[in-house]
């Protein structure tokens, strides 16, 4: 188990407990046509997917705000030598698409991998190339398109962590002054296997 | 700084909006691909420039470019 806090927002990292709900809403069609992968998920494909997800290179959360479970965010694919591959997001409360818990839970986990962590010093993300208001978002965080991907379907975008330490303070300077609850990053969770070491020495 | 101003520079805080494109009575809502990231732009864009804090209830009661200028004139007061 793996919590992180800031601003109001709780990234838990998921159990085998969660998939079912991530599935139900992952198969929705508003949410899976703004996925590269649209094809109907199926309970049996969903527990595949959690056992190649469920290690200490694969980070998904529950995002929960104001008491309930909102949205999906993650990083994937951790690499020592690369650091982490790619992030995602998607909110599936229609309620709370257009509030503050997506900005928050980006602005969190950001936080916790890049700036926290100290392990790596780029972001990536893919996007739709026809998913202007994805784009939008993740500009304003600091992500920019990697070269050579303008006439690519699912655009790879790269944060670095100098351009997050500028965009970023702004934007958490706002979510702090925004936010009722506290500012502060918190995380817990217990030491285990499916963390990297030093998300474990974190937790001691 | 007048309201012309404001809008301007307001402008020039999100990354994707044309130049030119935003006037005082634009429903800064329905900026093309508006998200709670712009929220958190103008409220990081207020302070900085006039060291006054909007809240979400400030936010939620503008729908102009304009209503924001009033409310942070207002604060500034």
């Amino acid at each position: 188990m793996l919590i992180l806090e800031q601003y109001g927002v709780r990234l838990v990292r998921i159990q085998e407990k969660d998939i079912e709900l991530i599935r139900y809403w992952r198969n929705q069609s508003d949410i899976a046509n703004h996925m590269e992968y649209r094809t109907h998920i199926t309970e049996d494909a969903q527990k595949k997917w959690f056992q190649t997800i469920n290690n200490k290179y694969n980070y998904y959360f529950i995002i929960e705000f104001e008491n309930k479970q909102v949205g999906l965010i993650n990083v994937k694919n951790y690499d020592p030598s690369k650091g982490f591959g790619e992030g995602g997001i998607f909110i599936w409360d229609k309620e709370y698409i257009h509030s503050f818990a997506a900005v928050f839970a980006s602005l969190c986990l950001l936080n916790f991998m890049l700036v926290k962590l100290n392990i790596c010093k780029v972001s990536r993300i893919r996007i739709l190339r026809d998913n202007e208001r994805a784009i939008h978002y993740n500009k304003m965080l600091g992500y920019k398109l990697v070269p050579d991907q303008e006439e690519v379907q699912n655009q790879l975008y790269e944060l670095h962590i100098d351009d997050y330490l500028i965009c970023g303070a702004k934007l958490n300077k706002a979510a702090a002054i925004l936010s009722e609850k506290g500012s502060e990053l918190k995380y817990s969770g217990n030491i285990c296997a499916e963390n990297i070491k030093e998300i474990n020495d974190l937790l001691i | 700084m007048n309201i012309e101003e404001f809008t301007q520079k307001l402008e020039t805080e999100f990354e994707e909006v044309e130049p030119g494109t935003l006037t005082p009575d634009t429903h800064y809502k329905s900026i093309k691909g508006w998200s709670s990231m712009h929220a958190l732009i103008i409220i990081a864009f207020v302070d900085a420039q006039f060291d006054t804090i909007l809240n979400g209830g400030d936010l939620k009661s503008a729908s102009t470019i304009r209503d924001l200028y009033n409310i942070v004139i207002e604060k500034t007061k």
